[in-house]
């Protein structure tokens, strides 16, 4: 079953991505997300770009023009450092989240 | 962040072609994985849209769709040509006269006065309010009493006086301002060079030197430093300039140069001669209400040997600001708020424009709602046109300011020209900006929320014309055209007791002849000092100038009429008890009644009989006939100067002369001959010569005959005695003028606003008008409900205008002359020219109807 990804968490999700299997295109991105998520998180492509445009604007993703192994042209985005600590910032914020609404359910 | 931003500006194309790269790229691997290309698009979702995302990751998204809407606006104006300038137009008029007002309001009210702490500044008058004169001028006396009881401020005296300055270049006559020692302590200024009055400098003897304005020292000598410290000759007196004022510096009148008022020890007790000003500075910690306290008290100890009548006049303290604004304040409210009104208007128009305009763009709106803008969206951009041509009316405003400030120039008066000026500078601007904006934010503000609340659905459906009938509209339409009515009603009434006071000062009797009379002043320096030698300068200059061709008689005096409002003695009647009643003193020759025209009321005038040994004469004006001797014959009775010791025994009766100005009460006036005339602050300065024809012509050849009998004589202030009379009321008729272009403007403006909404009526009920003439309504009724219509509304509006109006009025107060507030003619006439005009702005598009087909109207959807 497919699910909404909760908001705030998208860039997370690309960084955390972009962070474990290294420079990637777009289409290669959202793949690994919905493998990875047994297709739970599908990340729409009406949301991606935008996304990514935005992270290569405030300097967390850098874009590289690479030929993938079908030898189509295509953008890899890879981490820069701000991206980096970008990622560990997040990171601290989501498992700080996580936790205090595992709380909250455990205790109702 | 942002300089990424700024640099993706340049390389925008590039950024676009790459996103939309990637995405058929992705396109492509999704096709490759998947079953096929159209599917894959069609899970895609909308590229165009995405990549629109994309991009504006890049942007400022705010900003470019304000640009947008801005552009979009110009657009818009360009096929709307008409409306757009009738609307700039409008609102130009409207910002572009309040602007010019409020420049003049900021010259006079708010501009910071020339010198520190003005507030606490005060000027002395003499309250004689019983007689007609609230603030007169003082005597010597009166200054000398004040400098050693006054507690509340320290005292200094002024007077004002001319100087001939001879010797280095052309001779010319300036202005000069006599003061006490410690008049510059008391004011508070510094000297930009050199020093001030020392202490003492205003005793006889030490008296020898002279403050210069910056304005001279950079007219006449150039800002040399060395001037100071030398001598220039003054009223033919080596005089030492001391120092130079600071630029703009100008004190209640206006003066070129400064020197010490030295006086004898008598003459510093005179208290009979009204002819100085004095200014105060309140000390620390007193009030303006214990300086009153004070002076009320300090005036019943002068005044208490006065008679009963005398008694009631004091000395009082009047804050410097106040006194240099009273006279103006009220025209300048006046003017503002006639400004006001004609934004006012001005405004309800362009929002009745906007709204219609907004109306027949309903359908194109729509269009543009269904295909996905968001009517928020659509709203903006509406409100964005409006503001756009609010600048643009704003902007054009200014240039309309700028050219009219030239017509406000004579509203500042002489006393305030120095150092106040009209300029539209960044405060005003400002203001100007914000009202523009403001404007239009409130005449945008209907049609964009119309927009955002209009449903694209029925609106499409309905069509431009149908649904723009919708009641709320039309109904806001309406009240403003009401109040348009009923300002223009108020402003109408306004402008017309300002005219009706113009024409009754202008038709009043000054009692001369203005035509043909040309006048100069030639002031003497003391070269003349004695009588004789004064008498044989007059006699020759008379001579010479009498024996021009043109010349019909020419006569010298103290001063030419509506001049000077100084030069008031105090005067005893022999035989009665002493009344220390006081009168205008004027020094005349033989020839003055004849060259004015002021007519003979009884006895005689001078002539050569009255020499100085012969027997002592007078003339008096009739005002001093009825005021001295009521109900007997005063030719024959003597009066006496005080503190001249001769009686003068009165020859002759003339009629009243407005010295003190057209508006003014009238004052009792006593002409003494020149050839017997001993003091000699009224010896005779001014020259008038009654002409055949036109009397400037002659100026050249009467200056040549002045300096032929003393090539040292700066002639100055030469003026056609017409001139003259008209400055006197050009205050008024410039205020006149202001309230008719105003009530003008509203009276155009509120009849395009109703031509608008009775041609709108006529237009969304065609086809009621035509159901009506198909069941056989004549056509001129149709025309008539129509402009029933409209006149209901007018109606309606001029009874509201002129209740304003009622109450509005009798603020004009002060600038109204022998006229009521309420004057019954001007509000029944004001009224029925608005009715008349409106009846003709109704007419023209309710006679539309007759040209209404009514098979036409009814198949037409």
């Amino acid at each position: 079953m497919k699910a909404e990804i909760p908001p705030g968490t998208l860039s997370l999700l690309l960084l955390r991505t972009v962070a474990r299997i290294g420079p990637m295109h777009g289409y290669g991105i959202a793949q690994y997300v919905a493998q990875i998520s047994n297709e739970v998180l599908q990340i729409e492509e009406g949301t991606l770009y935008p996304a990514l445009q935005k992270m290569l604007v405030k300097g967390w993703l850098e874009g590289e023009w690479r030929i993938t192994e079908n030898g189509r042209r295509a953008r890899y985005y890879g981490l820069t450092r701000t991206g980096r600590k970008q990622l560990a910032l997040e990171l601290k914020n989501f498992d700080r989240v996580s936790h205090a609404i595992q709380q909250v359910i455990q205790t109702a | 962040m942002f300089f990424r931003k700024l640099f993706a500006w340049r390389r925008r194309s590039r950024i676009h072609s790459e996103i939309d790269e990637e995405i058929q790229t992705h396109l492509a691997m999704k096709a490759a994985d998947s079953s096929g290309d159209a599917e894959a698009r069609r899970a895609f979702g909308n590229v165009g849209t995405i990549q629109e995302d994309s991009r504006e990751a890049w942007t400022w998204p705010t900003l470019e769709s304000w640009l947008q809407d801005i552009r979009h606006a110009f657009r818009g104006f360009r096929r709307a040509p008409a409306f757009t300038l009738i609307t700039i137009a409008t609102l130009a008029l409207a910002i572009g006269a309040n602007t010019a007002i409020l420049t003049l309001a900021d010259a006079l009210l708010l501009r910071p006065l020339p010198f520190p702490d003005p507030d606490r500044l005060a000027m002395v008058f003499l309250d004689a309010t019983q007689q007609g004169f609230p603030r007169g001028d003082i005597a010597p006396g009166h200054v000398t009493e004040m400098r050693r009881n006054v507690r509340a401020f320290s005292t200094a005296g002024l007077a004002r006086a001319d100087a001939n300055i001879t010797g280095d270049g052309d001779p010319v006559r300036f202005k000069s301002g006599l003061v006490t020692a410690n008049f510059f302590d008391v004011v508070g200024m510094r000297p930009l060079r050199g020093r001030f009055f020392e202490n003492g400098e205003d005793q006889p003897g030490r008296d020898g030197v002279v403050i210069l304005t910056y304005e001279v020292w950079k007219s006449r000598y150039n800002l040399s430093p060395s001037i100071i410290g030398q001598d220039i000759r003054i009223n033919e007196t080596p005089t030492r300039v001391i120092g130079i004022l600071p630029p703009g510096f100008q004190f209640y009148y206006h003066a070129d140069l400064w020197m010490p008022l030295s006086m004898s020890p008598e003459k510093w007790a005179n208290r009979h001669s009204f002819y100085m000003y004095a200014v105060g500075r309140l000390r620390d910690g007193v009030s303006w209400a214990d300086c009153a306290a004070e002076m009320d008290s300090v005036s019943q100890y002068i005044f208490a040997q006065d008679s009963a009548e005398d008694r009631r006049q004091k000395l009082i303290a009047v804050p410097v600001r106040e006194e240099l604004t009273s006279k103006v304040r009220w025209g300048v409210f006046a003017l503002t708020a006639g400004a006001l009104c004609v934004l006012l208007i001005a405004a309800a128009n362009v929002a009745g424009l906007l709204l219609s305009r907004a109306m027949s763009r309903s359908s194109e709106l729509a269009v543009r709602a269904a295909l996905g803008a968001g009517s928020w969206r659509l709203a903006r951009q509406l409100f964005t046109e409006n503001m756009v041509l609010a600048l643009l009316g704003g902007l054009s405003g200014i240039v309309v300011a700028h050219f009219s400030l030239h017509f406000l120039k004579p509203l500042i008066p002489s006393s305030m020209t120095g150092y106040t000026e009209l300029a539209i500078d960044g405060r005003v601007l400002a203001i100007l900006i914000a009202a523009s904006l403001l404007t239009g934010i409130l005449c945008g503000v209907g049609p964009a929320w119309r927009m955002a609340s209009t449903d694209p659905n029925l609106a499409l459906r309905q069509g431009g014309a149908r649904m723009s009938g919708s009641s709320g509209q039309a109904g806001a339409r309406r009240w403003f055209i009401l109040g348009e009515v009923a300002l223009t009603v108020v402003l109408l009434i306004a402008a017309g007791l300002l005219f009706q006071t113009f024409t009754r000062l202008r038709g009043i009797d000054a009692g001369f002849r203005a035509d043909h009379v040309l006048t100069m002043d030639t002031i003497l320096s003391p070269k003349y000092q004695t009588l004789d030698r004064r008498t044989g300068f007059y006699n020759e200059v008379l001579e010479r100038v009498a024996a021009l061709p043109g010349v019909l008689s020419v006569a010298y005096s103290s001063t030419t009429p509506l001049n000077w409002r100084g030069g008031i003695m105090t005067i005893d009647i022999e035989g009665k008890p002493p009344q220390r009643q006081s009168a205008m003193y004027r020094h005349v020759t033989d020839d003055y009644f004849k060259t004015f025209g002021i007519s003979q009321q009884s006895g005689r005038v001078f002539d050569s009989r009255d020499r100085m040994g012969s027997q002592p004469v007078a003339v008096i004006n009739k005002t001093m006939a009825a005021q001295f001797w009521p109900g007997e014959n005063p030719v024959g009775q003597r009066v006496r100067i005080m503190m001249v010791p001769d009686w003068l025994t009165i020859i002759g009766v003339v009629a009243d002369v407005k010295e003190m100005g057209l508006d003014k009460a009238q004052k009792a006036i006593l002409y003494v001959g020149y050839r017997q005339g001993g003091a000699s602050f009224a010896a005779p300065a001014a020259l008038a010569v009654r002409t055949y024809g036109d009397p400037v012509q002659l100026t050249g050849a009467i200056r040549r005959e002045i300096l032929a009998v003393n090539p040292e004589q700066p002639v100055s202030n030469v003026m056609a005695l017409d001139d003259l009379v008209d400055s006197q009321l050009t205050d008024r008729r410039v205020q006149a003028q202001l309230f008719g272009a105003f009530a003008g403007a509203a009276l155009l403006l509120a009849c395009i606003g109703l031509y608008g909404v009775i041609s709108y009526a006529v237009t969304t009920r065609t086809r009621e008008f035509g159901i009506r003439l198909a069941l056989g309504a004549e056509p001129l009724a149709v025309v008539g409900l129509v402009l029933a219509g409209g006149m209901r509304l007018v109606a309606a509006g001029v009874i509201i205008g002129v209740a304003i109006a009622f109450y509005a009025t009798r603020w004009l107060g002060t600038m109204l002359f022998e006229i009521r507030a309420t004057d019954p003619w001007t509000f029944a006439l004001a009224p029925t020219a608005v009715l008349s005009v409106a009846v003709i702005a109704c007419l023209v598009p309710a006679w539309r109807t007759t040209r209404i087909d009514p098979l036409e109207s009814l198949r037409a959807d």
